[in-house]
């Protein structure tokens, strides 16, 4: 752990220990660390080796190299348009259904080839879930959305998938409020509660890994609080990934944090690293809020 | 071209400069304008008014006929406006034949369209779209004149009739006539096919209309394309589907030249082997008591049927002719000379040549004896000669015979002691036409049917005089028929809407 | 830290094979959409391979593989294949081949070829034998015979349906059609794209209008879903019949042409009410000319030998009788000219004596004659008409040089027996009467027509030399009167009732293809965006000026393609046709507007419904210019769609 220096404005370009000026979410980082009870180092949930993908000729992403800790919250940051997205959902191989994406590279989850031509991405995404950005409910009641993926995938009896159901939403902290109506549809909740439900959904077939693509950037203040909560939550059981462009929430809520610009990591360290010592200026420029 | 420039176009008149310019005329000519408009608006509510007075004028004078009842119309079960004789207007018939119709063309075109729409939504590349996309185009502009013809000729031989041959050969040994020349399933499918591209793309509108985000969301959970559509995206363009089914229905039971052509059910068109012909059956007094009947295969004694031709009586005629009956030792069959003297009178001449050669072909001897002359004329040639005594010989297996009143087969013994043989017996020969040609109120798609449009369509085309009853019957039809397609129409867009409501 | 979820789910039996079900899945939809593309390509083959002869002049013939034959050509004459079979497929059999014109069909089966000298000869199952020559030529599997004939096409197109099918043309119901078309548009296009431009353009603000709007809107959407079979009964009851307000069909029906042996050419209407059949030959000067005709070539033979006997200004003696039927008409029966009938009111001088009668008797003609003027006129005198001219051409060829009728003719026809008041007006200008019976069925004609509190005075056009009076009250009758407004050259020509005519049938269709043109316009203009119109709104244009000048130029291209496809639909619909009864052997084409018309869906349908199965290929052949002149259309209207939308933003 770095120690917290003084900052004051100076010019980088001098030699020597530059001045930094202080940054404006490094109290956040740092309550927000404080709070995390952070253990032994990780293992390697996924890692990416020299990674590059392209839309057509526009290549978008290039030459990522990331390793994505298990149990973690990885952030993924940076200005929007540079890519993150993009990363994320090749993940789960959902850019598959894009018929002009491409990728090379070298992308392993817990060990299994995620570039290989063998691939069974069904099977992936059953290991692999996804929150979107904005909520996406299927026009169906609450347990029949949450019952889905395992119906998708397992022959279940009914108790075993009750069970299931309550479990999951308990886990997106959603079952207190919907427990009585579990067959009202889905649609008659409000935008966080949603939301909530897309988690419940995801974590019913206890994912590997956990993608969120800006996962509370369509909700109100109010809700943003209970999802980021969530995830505090569920960080003690999933590995989760989340990109965001509110930096404030990068900085509550994740261990580590890649900081991606114009299709490159431009560096990834811990997140109280980033925002309180970023090694590298654009990404000083970044979290200091001068762009993006 | 930008807004300004197009604003440029027209000259732009400020109110006042409006008023001062063309002052009174220019203000006329919009309440005209606007007055000519409206009125166009109301011609269309005035069409609806047209077809509720004429329809229901029409029907109404129709029901006030004397043949004719509301209650009888709505639950009679037959239908038989021109057979002469007793006049029956159930409309049952009718309606069932429009409902098989649309039974079968549903089954052709919902699930193939509903398939089709799913995977030109969910499944085709965009190549493919752009070759199946005109070719449904083309289906639906299709006049149904055309499928019509192919319902006919096409469909019917060669996908029905000798199919069915084929495997009715294969399984009972012999081919046999499963569809008749015209049946109600060839122009079921050929609706159905002319239904499919509405269903079709009416189907794919609302399943497109099924947000992106929806699928990507069923994907990230592992799902395969075939669960994204079937689980997610059709449930959730539920209604949309369900409109369109109810729309393409509607269509299918409007439908007339098709089945008109192909259903039959039309006084021109030959009928094929259904089921329902007239019987024939002869009676025979035993001596001693008790009478003796036998069912004749009409085609072998379609030589006899003008002698009991309908007539007056439709329901049926009995006439009892002077027979000769002899019984050869060791014969298994009894032979008949009836003497049907004077039964000819009613035609003009024997020069039907069909019914000759039918004769001739069923093996049936006959023999037209002309009193005049002496001379008589054999079997198949034509004669001009106006018979005056006609004496019609057949053979019939004994073992046909059953008991007339009680319907059990009858012991040879028996019968051979009670048959009246020699030249002083009679025999009464019975048709029974209840079995009309008509009776369509079951469901039996292999066989001609006549649905409501194609009723009306007989009744234009045919010889109904004005104002006679069964020119009013077809407005009594017609109005059945567009009540029936308002209600599933106005279904079908309610449940449209609701739809749009949804997803717009 | 273990997760807290249940994860026994991790050993739960997995759901097997679904990428499986998902590619059979895939291979179901592939079977399916192919099925749909199978149904066009059978159709369109079936109907080519039936459609060719007819249309191109071959037959496409599906021959077995064993038949062997070499070759296959057509004699000039068109008359006759001629094939050449391999040296040793003596007994192939084959499908029946056809013989262009005369149909004639040679069974194949049990055929053999048998080599004679020099001559190989076909020798068929029942004996025939057929000389056979060599040549080139396509098979053996799809064999074209015979090579395509634009001519053949050209005739048919050209040519008038007939009883035989060799000898079906197609021009009529061609012509027929393009007639209905023209109607239909000029109806359906300014009310649709009116009614469009009112539920689009003027939105209404207050709740009721708004509910009135709606309501506009359900009711069109409702319409386009009403079968074309019940707009037929509406066109029936509203134009052809128009409610019975001008008499009632039955006496009017339809048209026939009575084709004679030397060609000529005379358009009649059958009058059903006759008891023998009789033609009645509209449109001449004389009203209705009445002639019996017991067999077809009779009719022009009489004429024509009765001009033909007298050079010009020769005046031939008619022998015959004259007398007054029930309609007041002069009945000239001479050997000459058969049965002639005069209208009275045409004619030049009248002997009274022959009004008077108690009885409508015939009597020998005193003195009538034909004369017969140069330019082949003739001249009709009798006694009890006078002079009366008509002109030889007008018998011959209807459609030239018609006059207009009577603007307004008035008939009763008694349903129960009356007493007519007969007055006359005798040239010194007194009037004097008489009255006679009428009996029930009789009828009355006449131009001017008075209403006098119970009575009604008829009197004839010219003149009004005769009246005639009854009693309303004491009458049971029925009155009719038939309008003709224009000139009977022009194309214009319309009589109320319509009846069957080309104006009635335009107007059904219309009828049927409203809805559809309004929807399409609907969205055509909903598709010009607000912009614009806000756009014009600032800068001051009025309502009218905004729509004319600005939305309807914009929408115009939608417009214009919405309705060349309700144009097409229009165009193959034959149901609402039937019913307004334009089923009739009708083998002219249309010119004017009261004309009665074929039309193609309406031919297609009449060949494929006949009981003589050789018309289907016909039928067939009709359909191929059927698709062709729809297909032009839609091409047109993607064109038009194309070209248009270039020229936008």
């Amino acid at each position: 752990m770095a120690s917290v220096p003084q900052r004051t404005e100076s010019s980088r370009s001098e030699a020597g220990a530059p001045e930094k000026p202080a940054h404006p979410l490094a109290g956040v980082a740092r309550s927000a660390f404080s709070k995390r009870d952070t253990d032994a180092p990780a293992k390697v949930a996924l890692e990416v080796r020299g990674f590059d993908c392209w839309y057509g000729d526009f290549q978008a992403l290039k030459d990522l190299n990331l390793d994505i800790p298990e149990n973690r919250v990885t952030a993924l940051i940076g200005p929007s348009g540079c890519g993150k997205s993009t990363f994320l959902r090749w993940i789960n191989r959902m850019n598959d259904l894009i018929p002009a994406a491409r990728a090379e590279g070298g992308m392993k989850l817990h060990g299994l080839d995620l570039m290989s031509k063998d691939l069974d991405e069904v099977d992936l995404r059953r290991r692999v879930g996804m929150v979107f950005q904005k909520p996406n409910p299927f026009p169906k009641s609450i347990y029949e959305n949450v019952a889905f993926g395992p119906r998708l995938h397992y022959k279940m009896k009914r108790k075993q998938l009750d069970e299931l159901v309550e479990q999951s939403l308990r886990g997106a902290a959603l079952w207190d409020e919907v427990k009585g109506r579990l067959r009202a549809s889905a649609l008659s909740l409000s935008g966080g509660q949603q939301q909530r439900l897309c988690i419940a959904r995801a974590i019913a077939l206890s994912p590997e890994m956990l993608l969120m693509d800006e996962p509370c950037s369509a909700l109100d203040p109010k809700a943003t609080v209970r999802v980021e909560d969530l995830i505090h939550e569920l960080r003690k059981r999933f590995t989760i990934v989340i990109v965001t462009h509110n930096m404030q929430q990068a900085a509550r809520v994740s261990d580590l944090t890649s900081f991606f610009f114009e299709g490159r990591i431009v560096e990834t360290d811990d997140t109280i690293n980033i925002f309180t010592n970023p090694k590298s200026p654009q990404t000083e420029e970044y979290v200091t809020g001068r762009f993006g | 071209m930008s807004e300004i420039e197009h604003g440029a176009a027209f000259k732009p008149l400020s109110a006042f400069e409006l008023r001062r310019r063309g002052g009174v005329r220019v203000w006329l000519r919009e309440r005209a304008l606007t007055a000519g408009l409206l009125a166009c608006a109301g011609f269309s509510v005035l069409v609806t008014a047209a077809i509720v007075v004429v329809l229901f004028s029409e029907a109404a004078r129709f029901f006030a006929m004397p043949e004719v009842s509301v209650w009888g119309y709505l639950t009679g079960t037959e239908w038989n406006p021109l057979l002469g004789g007793e006049k029956k207007f159930g409309m049952w018939p009718l309606v069932t034949g429009t409902l098989m119709v649309a039974l079968i063309s549903a089954l052709v075109s919902i699930p193939l369209g509903l398939v089709t729409a799913i995977y030109l939504s969910e499944y085709a590349p965009s190549r493919v779209r752009a070759v199946l996309k005109p070719v449904l185009e083309v289906l639906a502009g299709i006049p149904t004149v055309v499928y019509g013809f192919f319902a006919l000729t096409i469909i019917s031989p060669y996908f029905l009739i000798e199919p069915a041959r084929f495997v009715t050969g294969l399984l009972e040994g012999e081919p046999r006539d499963v569809f008749g020349f015209t049946n109600s399933t060839a122009a079921g499918i050929a609706v159905g096919i002319m239904c499919l591209p509405t269903v079709t793309s009416l189907s794919e509108d609302a399943l497109r209309a099924v947000p992106r985000a929806l699928r990507e969301g069923a994907y990230g959970l592992g799902a395969t394309r075939f669960d994204v559509s079937v689980k997610v995206v059709v449930p959730s363009a539920l209604s949309g589907v369900i409109a369109a089914f109810i729309l393409a229905i509607a269509r299918a039971v409007g439908e007339t030249m098709i089945v008109a052509l192909a259903a039959g059910g039309l006084a021109q068109m030959a009928f094929g082997p259904a089921p329902a012909e007239p019987t024939f059956s002869v009676q025979i007094e035993l001596d001693g008591g008790g009478a003796a009947g036998v069912r004749l295969d009409p085609n072998e004694i379609v030589w006899l049927a003008p002698m009991l031709a309908p007539g007056d009586d439709p329901g049926g005629a009995e006439r009892t002719f002077g027979a000769t009956m002899e019984l050869r030792e060791g014969a298994r069959t009894l032979s008949v000379e009836l003497d049907a003297e004077g039964a000819w009178s009613a035609l003009d001449s024997l020069d039907d040549a069909g019914l000759v050669e039918a004769a001739a072909g069923s093996g049936v001897s006959s023999e037209i004896v002309d009193r005049e002359s002496g001379g008589s004329t054999r079997g198949a040639e034509s004669t001009d000669a106006v018979a005056s005594a006609v004496r019609v010989g057949f053979e019939i297996p004994l073992g046909a015979f059953v008991d007339a009143e009680t319907g059990e087969p009858i012991d040879a013994g028996e019968l051979r002691d009670g048959l009246p043989l020699g030249g002083d017996s009679e025999m009464t020969l019975i048709y029974d036409a209840d079995d009309g040609l008509l009776e369509n109120f079951v469901f039996r798609p292999e066989s001609s049917s006549q649905t409501m449009t194609a009723y009306m369509v007989q009744i234009f085309l045919g010889d109904a005089e004005f104002a006679s009853v069964e020119y009013h019957s077809s407005y009594a039809v017609g109005a059945t028929l567009f009540v029936m397609t308002l209600v599933l129409t106005m279904l079908g867009n309610v449940v449209m809407r609701r739809y749009r409501e949804a997803y717009d | 830290m273990a997760p807290l979820f249940d994860t026994s789910h991790r050993r739960l039996k997995r759901t097997p094979r679904r990428n499986r079900v998902n590619r059979a899945f895939l291979s179901v939809c592939l079977l399916v959409t192919s099925l749909s593309v199978l149904a066009l390509t059978v159709l369109l083959t079936a109907v080519f391979l039936q459609g060719s002869r007819p249309l191109f002049g071959f037959d496409v013939l599906v021959l077995p593989s064993t038949v062997g034959v070499e070759s296959i050509e057509i004699e000039e004459s068109r008359r006759r294949i001629v094939f050449d079979y391999e040296e040793d497929a003596a007994s192939a059999p084959a499908t029946g081949v056809r013989y262009l014109f005369p149909p004639t069909t040679i069974d194949l089966m049990g055929a053999e070829v048998v080599r004679e000298g020099e001559e190989a000869l076909l020798v068929t199952a029942d004996g025939e034998r057929r000389r056979i020559g060599d040549g080139g030529g396509v098979l053996p599997r799809l064999a074209m015979l015979g090579s395509p004939s634009a001519k053949v096409a050209s005739e048919f197109v050209t040519g008038s349906p007939s009883s035989a099918p060799s000898e079906a043309g197609f021009r009529a119901p061609l012509l027929g059609s393009l007639w209905l078309l023209a109607v239909c548009a000029a109806a359906a296009l300014p009310l649709g794209v009116g009614t469009a431009i009112v539920l689009e353009e003027y939105r209404p603000r207050r709740r009721v209008v708004r509910l009135l709007h709606s309501l506009v809107q359900t009711n069109i959407r409702n319409l386009a879903g009403v079968p074309s079979v019940v707009y037929g009964l509406i066109g029936l009851t509203v134009f052809v019949r128009m409610f019975g307000a001008f008499g009632n069909p039955g006496q009017f029906t339809t048209f026939e042409e009575i084709i004679t042996t030397d060609g000529q050419r005379i358009v009649g209407q059958v009058v059903e009410d006759r008891t023998e059949r009789t033609y009645a030959v509209r449109a001449e000067l004389f009203g209705e000319i009445e002639l019996a005709v017991a067999e077809g070539g009779e009719l022009a033979e009489r004429l024509e030998g009765a001009f033909e006997r007298a050079a010009a200004g020769e005046m031939v003696s008619l022998n015959g009788t004259i007398g007054l039927d029930d309609e007041f008409r002069f009945v000239l029966e001479t050997e000459e000219l058969g049965e002639l009938r005069l209208d009275a009111s045409e004619a030049t001088s009248v002997d009274d004596s022959i009004f008077f009668a108690e009885e409508f008797e015939r009597r020998p003609l005193r003195a009538a004659s034909i004369e017969f003027l140069g330019a082949g006129e003739l001249v009709v005198e009798t006694p009890e008409a006078g002079r009366v001219t008509v002109d030889k051409s007008r018998i011959g060829d209807m459609r030239e040089d018609r006059d207009t009728l009577l603007v307004r003719e008035h008939i009763f026809t008694f349903d129960s027996a009356a007493t007519v008041t007969v007055r006359e007006r005798d040239a010194a200008g007194v009037w004097s009467a008489r009255k006679r019976r009428m009996e029930v069925g009789e009828r009355l004609r006449g131009g001017a027509i008075e209403l006098d509190g119970d009575r009604v005075r008829l009197s004839s056009e010219r003149g009004g030399d005769v009246a005639f009076e009854f009693d309303l009250g004491s009458t049971e009758y029925r009155a009719r009167t038939r309008f003709t407004l224009g000139d009977e050259d022009s194309p214009f020509f319309v009589t109320l009732p319509f009846g069957t005519s080309v104006l009635a049938g335009g107007l059904t269709l219309m009828l049927v293809i409203l809805p559809v043109i309004i929807i399409a316009s609907q969205e055509s203009l909903r598709a010009v965006p607000d912009s614009l119109r806000e756009g014009a709104f600032a800068l001051g244009a009025t309502r009218q000026q905004m729509i004319l000048g600005m939305t309807l130029p914009n929408a115009a291209p939608g417009i214009m393609t919405g309705s060349i496809l309700a144009m097409s639909r229009a165009i193959g619909e034959a149901a609402p046709i039937l019913i307004i009864g334009g089923a009739g052997f009708v083998t002219f084409s249309p010119d004017n507007l009261m004309s009665g018309f074929a039309a193609m869906p309406l031919q297609i349908y009449s060949w494929t419904a006949d009981a003589n199965t050789e018309f289907r290929s016909v039928a067939a052949g009709g359909i191929m210019v059927l698709l062709a002149v729809l297909f032009m259309f839609n091409g047109v209207a993607i064109l038009l769609r194309q070209r248009l939308q270039k020229e936008l933003p």
